[in-house]
């Protein structure tokens, strides 16, 4: 019969159009979910857009959001020796790091950051960086509103990113 | 007598539906191709060259942004070259099986993403592709559990893969998987039997097999015109021969036939993936010693079965620990080339219809 | 309830009645006829903002979105926006228009398109002009839209434009035929060209019923006649960007939304009127019935739009001369010939000869499906080359 293939093709749409209803009348009195969800329902029909600003989803625990500076918890010391390890395996060379010896030879940490920058503009998220740091310093973190104005804000200098390791943790 | 003339237009670099800036002049007599010419480099980024001052490793982020649908396939073409190069081996098995349930997965991301805007093209006002990305989503997620990305995971690396999967990830695949075969059937009683889908589809972009061939296009177009060519098959790499799948063909010949080829293979998809996950084993997923990939002088081609058809590396050493030259044979730019002979002699909206049914990325053409 | 039921007949004497104590009658008769159509005209405009709006609704649930819901809460000041922001955006004239031409073409697209209200009759009594030809004037008024198209498509001197433009004339012009067929087996059954007399031939039983061939005929050329997906080729954006109002922007772009609209409402109105009975219906008051069923067709469009892809312009034009010119020409016929019959049994002649027509078409169809799947066998690019 000329025409079945266009009816079903209407039902299945018919289908979607209530199955979104009926999962709207089960929120009914509040309009957003609550918790956070990292991964949604698994459906295939019912609504599916999560409304932003109202709703979140959890990051999972990899996700490359941007890249932060991790502190020793007991010493409060920062973890990165300045090795560069992070400068030589990056593909782009977004990385640029510049340490110097620590005058206080007493101190456990031998070697202090100068300079560390990190160009967000520019970083391909690949996570080399991440995997070749020897010291537990350079890790991922979950953020993900990162918009800025300007180009220049998009370098993320040491403070900054130590900063955000502290958020993260 | 009546005088006619040709018309010429452009369609694209900004045009609704050229998938990405590419560009065809076309010649019309009224509504119907004449002539058609393919322009493309627009998006052009030296991948390759730039490649020549990378390291092996660091090559990998660029793989990712070849074919940016199909990430994890061009990491694992790209890592089987490496490993063949280098002679790096053998791969524990946990990483062969992440490597073929992660592939799997790109295949129908990827067989999704065509399935959707081909539909968008023909004109359905956006639900089929949303459903089909809504699927997508779901492995997605899958993605990013594993890997920290979506699109550009970087995963799959010479030896093996990055890291292991965190421990929900095998019962949230899983799930996905579970729902595949759902999904594939919605979208056949949605679209399959649609009569104006059929009357758009049936007899438009025909590719006799000897043309195919003859071009050298493969993958779902290549089976679309009848010919039992599957990498996976005819040369299996990774360890795709423990699995059972079929090879899925059919006799059509033309965009309607590459339609229910990409249906029925992420039919096929999900039953890999169902075997692989449940044939999973413990262990490590990176093979010994991989520390510095400083490959001896020499050369080698792999080549996967990725989801667009055939995806090799070339890659030449000279025994530095970059590629002396770094060549991806790349799989939409050799499919595009049957596009003039598929379009010649039909209406204009055929030609957006047999571009959407090639299924090209940009991003592997102009590299 | 029969004031609410005659709410506007009731406003209307009320109205012409405070006017007639300081108006001369033919004073009452103008401002009466200016109030009908700033009321019109008003009300066209708001549902055409708010069409937009329940066109989205319906088609991000389709698609299992929410469809707009940040303007207002659920999002009903989003047709407000829209409109500002259609009305505040530059009008940009392309540098090779023909610039009379141009900017005469939405205005040729927008003044027809609200003509058909003047007889439309959205309940007893509330019709502004109930001429004995209506049926014939309300498509023959709408067909000038036809030539705003081609204006916009050669005026905007883009060659997308041309091309969405030609096609709009002609699926325009093949697409009235059938449609006229159509509706003319509804004039035989009634008996009336009035469209006031063909809803009141409706009071005991729809004419869906008697008619459920040419219902179906009338449904699919009103979607082409307004270019509605699946025929929405003049404008098909995967192929010619925005067809003929490519090149146009703000206030031009608005006026051919608004006329677009205002056909939808237009062939909806007609397609219930003719074919749902109208105003009839039981509790409502009749205006708010026939609303309902507009609205009704209105989604079962949205409903289409969201569900099938677009034909090709070669099919579109197979579709209206090679199936429904022919079917509709044989539905007056079974129409005329069960009329003579005189067979007094309502509705039932009439739907089971419909019935048997869409089967025998069905069967017929199918054949020729077959017959060309067997020649298509070899492959059209030999064909071609030969």
């Amino acid at each position: 019969m000329v025409g079945t293939g266009l009816l079903k093709g209407l039902w299945v749409t018919l289908r979607h159009v209530v199955e979104t209803y009926r999962q709207d009348w089960h929120k009914f009195p509040r309009r957003y979910r609550r918790e956070p969800v990292a991964v949604q329902e698994q459906s295939l029909t019912g609504l599916f857009t999560v409304q932003y600003p109202e709703e979140r989803l959890r990051m999972f625990p990899r996700f490359h959001g941007h890249l932060i500076q991790k502190r020793d918890p007991e010493t409060g010391l920062y973890n990165c020796t300045a090795c560069k390890a992070c400068e030589r395996a990056c593909p782009h060379g977004v990385i640029s790091v510049e340490g110097e010896r620590n005058p206080d030879r007493e101190s456990k940490k031998k070697m202090l950051v100068t300079r560390f920058t990190w160009d967000a503009g520019r970083c391909l998220y690949c996570g080399l960086c991440v995997e070749a740091c020897p010291s537990d310093a350079l890790d991922w973190g979950q953020g993900y509103e990162l918009a800025v104005d300007r180009r220049e804000e998009l370098v993320f200098d040491f403070e900054r990113l130590l900063k955000l390791g502290e958020h993260a943790t | 007598m009546l005088r006619t003339e040709t018309l010429s237009i452009n369609v694209g670099p900004q045009h609704p539906s050229t998938h990405g800036v590419f560009r065809m002049l076309l010649t019309l007599d009224g509504e119907r191709v004449v002539d058609l010419k393919p322009y493309f480099g627009y998006l052009h980024r030296g991948i390759e060259k730039t490649a020549e001052q990378r390291t092996y490793v660091q090559n990998v982020p660029f793989t990712d942004r070849l074919d940016y649908i199909c990430g994890m396939s061009n990491n694992l073409a790209y890592a089987l070259a490496v490993e063949k190069l280098a002679g790096i081996g053998p791969i524990p098995e946990r990483a062969e099986y992440l490597r073929v349930i992660m592939a799997e997965l790109t295949r129908v991301v990827n067989h999704c993403v065509a399935i959707g805007f081909l539909l968008n093209d023909l004109g359905a006002f956006f639900t089929p592709v949303l459903y089909c990305l809504r699927q997508r989503e779901y492995i997605l997620d899958l993605f990013e559990m594993a890997s920290g990305s979506r699109m550009t995971p970087s995963y799959i690396r010479p030896g093996g893969v990055v890291e292991d999967v965190p421990p929900e990830f095998i019962p949230a695949a899983k799930k996905v998987v579970a729902g595949l075969p759902a999904f594939v059937d919605e979208l056949d009683q949605l679209l399959t039997g649609n009569e104006i889908l059929m009357a758009r589809l049936q007899n438009v972009g025909v590719l006799p097999p000897e043309r195919a061939i003859a071009y050298g296009v493969t993958g779902p177009v290549l089976r679309g015109s009848g010919v039992a060519y599957d990498i996976r098959r005819a040369e299996p790499y990774s360890i795709y021969d423990r699995f059972d799948f079929d090879v899925i063909t059919e006799p059509g010949q033309d965009a309607y036939a590459r339609f229910l080829v990409r249906l029925g293979e992420m039919r096929q998809s999900a039953r890999i993936l169902e075997q692989a996950l449940a044939q999973i084993p413990e262990g490590p997923v990176m093979a010994e010693g991989v520390r510095r990939i400083r490959p001896p002088a020499g050369e080698a081609y792999a080549r996967i079965e990725a989801p667009k058809g055939e995806l090799g590396f070339y890659l030449i050493s000279d025994g530095s620990p970059n590629p002396y030259r770094f060549r991806v044979r790349p799989t939409s730019l050799i499919n595009l080339q049957a596009l003039r002979d598929m379009c010649v002699g039909h209406l204009v909206a055929d030609v957006v219809v047999i571009l959407g049914s090639i299924d090209l990325t940009m991003g592997e053409v102009d590299r | 309830m029969p004031s609410l039921n005659n709410l506007f007949g009731f406003l209307q004497d009320w109205i012409s009645g405070k006017l007639s104590g300081f108006l001369p009658p033919w004073g009452v008769t103008l401002a009466m006829m200016v109030i009908t159509i700033v009321a019109l005209l008003l009300f066209l405009v708001v549902t055409v903002m708010y069409l937009t709006y329940l066109e989205r609704k319906v088609l991000a649930r389709i698609a299992d979105r929410l469809g707009p819901n940040r303007a207002g809460p659920l999002g009903i000041a989003q047709p407000v926006a829209d409109v500002l922001k259609l009305i505040v955006k530059e009008v940009i004239v392309p540098a090779r228009a023909d610039v009379p031409v141009y900017f005469l073409a939405p205005v040729v697209m927008v003044a027809p398109a609200l003509l058909p209200y003047a007889v439309l009759p959205f309940g007893p009594r509330m019709v502004p002009a109930d001429i004995s030809v209506a049926v014939l004037f309300v498509p023959a008024v709408t067909s000038i839209t036809t030539l705003a198209l081609l204006m916009a498509g050669w005026g905007s001197g883009n060659k997308f434009s041309l091309l969405g433009g030609l096609r709009a004339v002609a699926q325009k012009v093949s697409y009235s035929i059938p449609l006229l067929l159509a509706f003319l087996a509804v004039v035989l059954v009634s008996g009336s060209l009035s469209l006031v007399r063909i809803v009141e031939a409706q009071a005991s039983y729809p004419f869906l019923l008697a008619q459920p061939l040419g219902f179906i005929i009338a449904l699919i050329c009103c979607v082409a006649e307004v270019n509605r997906s699946p025929f929405d080729i003049p404008e098909a954006e995967s192929e010619l960007v925005a067809g003929y109002h490519t090149e146009y922007s703000g206030v031009g772009f608005a006026m051919f939304f608004l006329a677009e609209y205002i056909g939808m409402f237009t062939v909806s109105a007609m397609l219930a009127i003719l074919y749902l009975g109208g105003w009839h219906g039981p509790l409502l008051p009749p205006y708010i019935w026939f609303l309902i069923k507009v609205y009704l067709i209105l989604c079962v469009m949205f409903w289409l739009r969201g569900t099938f892809p677009r034909v090709r312009v070669d099919q579109l034009m197979n579709l209206s001369w090679k199936v429904l010119l022919p079917l509709s020409m044989v539905n007056v016929a079974v129409v005329a010939l069960v009329d003579k019959l005189g067979l007094r049994l309502g509705f039932l002649p009439g739907l089971v000869a419909g019935l048997v027509v869409m089967a025998v078409a069905a069967a017929v169809l199918r054949t020729r499906r077959r017959a060309r799947a067997a020649a298509a066998a070899r492959p059209a690019w030999q064909v071609r080359e030969a």
